[in-house]
């Protein structure tokens, strides 16, 4: 299994960086994500390592080659597409076969190894059918089965998960994740949605607007964000994010917008002002802020709307002219307009820089 | 490179065989040819003897006639065809298919159909008059009926096309369109004509320009139907420009009619053009 | 039965009679000829006519069918079949170009299919009979099947385009990273897929070749090369018309394209018209 490095790599398409100067290694047998919403150069990212695209800069390499210039055909990558591309015409042994019919492979050898993908995949009995006779989550076997039988150098998955619906989501997530501590194999997985990323990945590299936001283990992106973009885009909840001023009175600092006051350590403040000035971003994930009705104890807030989702309830509270969600027990139950007191959990606050977004600290002492 | 290469053959193809012959005519009618030898330049002096003449201004306004019979006979009539075929009805397929039987035989079939149903001696039509009280008819050999029976034979092989275009769009216009207006109480003469033609409209246009382009241009028809006669009453245009070239061979005046079709063909296409642009 | 169930069963059936006598009507003239030619030669020339023949004779096509006129449809069936050959394979490369790629004149090259789709027949059969006639090209079926192919090439070409475009280009990714090169891709599974849009262009070209007439007329002169239009106009002497064979030859000739417009008739409308309605 491969190693596939980028180095500097961009693209320029009619007088737009689609992704520029951008790095990473993925090493061997590592599944790594990149996320990030549409439009963001994720696919392309992945065109570019199967050689359906060529950069405009920058070098690719796999397993040390530097295979710019060389032929998709040429590169041995597997590629599981969104849409699946099976090929309509041919039944699901044809499309398995077709990737070893381009190697020359014998018929015998051909049978054998799709067969064995069939096993694997549980779809042994689905080899005659043509895959407008599949159902969904079939069809993704199949496109899956077309990229193992050809034991590839890597696999690349462009948002494979995302034409099913939300339950086989979950159950094909489970399964790829198990299919790969199977093989073991290198896997650079595209993808917008956050939550296939932390679940599946080894690595996650998170992409916004043809740039590299951050690269981490699930945890690090989650609690670490390198940036405003990326605490909000990561954690299904997002971040609350409260533009915020320092202010000092005598000895004492305070992160504040009207009402709003968090105090502030020493230390906390001369680092601020030293990276940023005075405007900072406070963000707050709504699951570290508790609502706690009966003490007096932690911030004043008016509850303005209640989502009741289920497992839980989001709380759309206002502090002053401060929007903020909090996330609070399914059984929470209290009436729009009234006074709660909140909690924030400190220690996993991040704090913003207001020139650039880029994170400063992570906790507020 | 490699798009390149995948339109090569066509380019190549359309450029020999379309673009460099019409070049090619273009030197011609500047020329005083004859038959295969092109002779000494003479500028525009083959353009000045076919506007002098008035036979050519006959042979344009006998293709404008010609043109403007058939484009309006035809639309209409597609249009009420498309109409009535829009009906859930049974055997609508087998409808359709006859109507469209006549669109897909050649132009010389057509109008060997026509002269031997329009036959004064032994047509049924010419019986079908005497039975009516009415004096026998030779409309092919009479030159008040002769462009009338032209234009009746193209209208009957052209009909089908506006019609299925129009049906097409019939189809495709919003069945809740219809169904507002019957709640609104509209009458089916309004729906008629404030919802479905406005509707159809960038389909009738398309339908009056290229049933224009090809009768314009329409030679097999009048050639075996009446040869332009009798009188001349059916010499259309395009009919002069064979005959010019294939009969008298004079390639020089062929060509320089050749361009002037050209040039009216092109402004056509624009208008074309300018009216799908319109559309989107 | 209620009144508005009555009106409009009232009005189905009037509908239904009017669109029944409008079908007759149009195909009426060629009843009249089916009928004419299996008349034997005396019952043709008589007034008032018959409509019912008897006795029913296949005369009129076996004189048919021992002239040269099986000739001529052969050679229109061969020129029709190199026409959808050369159309087919210089359009589908171009349609796929002008899909799947974005190249420094591709607009020109559009432009020059319009163009030359604005050019008029007959205009341009002056030039094109002389050129033949330098390159020594008249009276074979070379000439026919080029002319007939660049008549119908931009057409193809955007029918076919139109078709690729509804082949997802994930198929053709997934081809290349399969192993296959871009033709390789398009020849195994564009190609095939688009096999409905193939053959609505082949039908199309088909008939245009069938039916054409004036090209054919001035670029052939001998007998051997004469297509069957042409063949038809032949009927037509200065000694007269001898109605009950032309008719034959007409239900003969007329047959190819017929039958393929009954069996087809889906594949034909759509080749047909979508020319016209995609501009």
């Amino acid at each position: 299994m491969a190693k596939i490095e980028l180095q500097e790599v961009g693209l320029r398409y009619e007088n737009n960086d689609v992704l520029s100067n951008f790095s990473i290694e993925v090493e061997e047998n590592e599944f790594l994500t990149l996320l990030g919403p549409s439009g963001c150069g994720k696919s392309t990212t992945l065109n570019l390592i199967s050689g359906l695209l060529e950069p405009s800069y920058g070098e690719i390499l796999i397993d040390g080659q530097v295979v710019n210039g060389v032929a998709p055909r040429h590169r041995q990558v597997a590629m599981v597409f969104q849409d699946y591309a099976l090929y309509p015409h041919m039944n699901v042994f044809e499309n398995l076969s077709f990737p070893l019919k381009a190697q020359k492979l014998g018929d015998q050898i051909i049978r054998s190894r799709v067969e064995d993908v069939c096993q694997t995949l549980g779809m042994a009995e689905l080899t005659d059918r043509f895959p407008s006779d599949l159902s969904g989550g079939q069809r993704q076997r199949v496109a899956l089965g077309r990229a193992l039988v050809r034991d590839p150098r890597a696999f690349l998955m462009d948002e494979p998960l995302s034409n099913l619906d939300a339950r086989l989501r979950v159950a094909m997530r489970a399964e790829l994740k198990r299919l790969h501590n199977q093989v073991r194999t290198t896997i650079v997985y595209v993808t917008h949605d956050q939550a296939e990323a932390m679940t599946l990945s080894d690595r996650v590299a998170v992409l916004w607007d043809g740039k590299l936001q951050q690269i981490g283990t699930p945890r690090e992106v989650y609690e670490r964000p390198a940036n405003q973009f990326v605490a909000g885009f990561v954690g299904g909840l997002g971040i609350n994010l409260v533009p915020c001023t320092v202010e000092s009175t005598g000895g004492d600092h305070f992160l504040s917008q009207g009402s709003f006051r968090i105090p502030i350590s020493d230390r906390l403040a001369k680092k601020i002002e030293t990276q940023s000035g005075r405007e900072v971003a406070v963000g707050i994930r709504p699951e570290h802020i508790v609502v706690v009705e009966q003490e007096e104890t932690g911030t004043q807030g008016v509850i303005e709307v209640l989502e009741y989702l289920g497992p839980e309830t989001l709380v759309h509270l206002r502090v002053g002219t401060v929007p903020l969600i909090a996330k609070a027990p399914a059984h929470a139950n209290w009436d729009i307009d009234t006074k709660v007191n909140f909690r924030i959990d400190k220690s996993r606050a991040c704090i913003f820089s207001g020139k650039d977004e880029r994170l400063i600290a992570v906790g507020i002492e | 490179m490699f798009p390149y290469v995948l339109i090569l053959p066509a380019s190549a193809l359309v450029f020999a065989v379309a673009l460099y012959p019409m070049f090619y005519a273009f030197h011609l009618s500047l020329h005083e040819s004859a038959l295969m030898v092109t002779g000494e330049f003479v500028g525009f002096e083959n353009y000045w003897r076919l506007i002098s003449d008035p036979a050519s201004w006959w042979n344009m306004t006998a293709s404008l006639i010609f043109v403007a019979g058939s484009v309006f006979l035809a639309v209409g009539l597609g249009l009420a065809l498309a109409l009535l075929l829009n009906q859930r009805i049974a055997f609508r397929t087998t409808f359709r298919t006859g109507i469209l039987v006549p669109w897909v035989v050649s132009q010389v079939v057509a109008a060997m159909v026509w002269r031997w149903l329009l036959n004064a001696d032994y047509g049924p039509v010419s019986m079908a008059l005497l039975d009516l009280g009415l004096p026998r008819l030779d409309p092919l050999g009479d030159p008040r009926f002769a462009m009338a029976a032209l234009i009746l034979t193209n209208v009957w092989r052209s009909v089908a096309f506006p019609m299925i275009l129009l049906l097409a769009a019939l189809q495709g216009i919003p069945e809740n369109l219809y169904r507002a207006a019957r709640v609104d109480g509209v009458s089916w003469f309004t729906t008629l004509t404030r919802v479905t033609i406005p509707m159809l409209r960038p389909t009738l246009l398309v339908c009056v320009i290229v049933l224009t382009l090809s009768d314009f241009n329409i030679v097999a028809l009048p050639l075996v139907l009446t040869g332009g006669g009798p009188l001349d009453s059916t010499d259309l245009i395009s009919l002069r420009l064979y005959r010019e070239a294939f009969t008298y061979f004079n390639m020089d005046t062929a060509s320089a009619i050749a361009i002037i079709l050209f040039f009216v063909n092109v402004l056509l296409t624009f208008a074309y053009l300018a009216s799908m642009r319109g559309r989107r | 039965m209620k009144p508005y169930i009555l009106r409009q069963k009232l009005r189905h059936g009037i509908l239904f009679l009017t669109l029944s006598g409008i079908t007759v009507l149009m195909l009426l003239p060629f009843i009249w000829v089916i009928i004419t030619s299996l008349k034997p030669e005396s019952q043709v020339y008589v007034f008032p006519p018959e409509w019912v023949p008897s006795p029913v004779t296949l005369e009129n096509y076996q004189a048919v069918w021992a002239s040269n006129m099986p000739l001529y449809l052969f050679n229109s069936t061969i020129v029709a079949v190199g026409s959808i050959i050369l159309t087919l394979i210089v359009s589908i490369h171009a349609a796929y170009a002008v899909s799947r790629f974005k190249f420094r004149g591709m607009n020109v090259f559009m432009f020059l299919l319009i163009a030359s789709h604005m050019i008029p027949g007959v205009a341009n059969l002056v030039p094109t009979y002389l050129l033949a006639s330098k390159m020594n090209l008249l009276d074979t079926y070379i000439v026919l099947i080029l002319v007939y192919s660049m008549w119908q090439t931009p057409l193809v070409v955007w029918l076919i385009q139109g078709f690729l475009q509804n082949v997802p280009q994930s198929l053709d990714k997934a081809a290349m990273v399969d192993g296959y090169s871009r033709l390789g891709a398009m020849y195994r599974v564009v190609v095939p897929l688009s096999k409905p849009g193939l053959a609505a262009a082949a039908i199309v070209v088909f008939v245009y070749a069938w039916n054409e007439f004036v090209i054919a007329l001035t670029l052939t002169s001998s007998d051997e090369m004469r297509l069957a239009q042409v063949g038809l106009k032949y009927y037509i002497s200065q000694f007269g018309i001898q109605w009950g064979e032309l008719t034959a030859a007409v239900v003969l000739s007329t047959i190819p394209v017929l039958l393929l417009f009954i069996l087809l008739q889906k594949w034909f409308i759509y080749g047909l018209t979508s020319g016209a309605m995609k501009g």
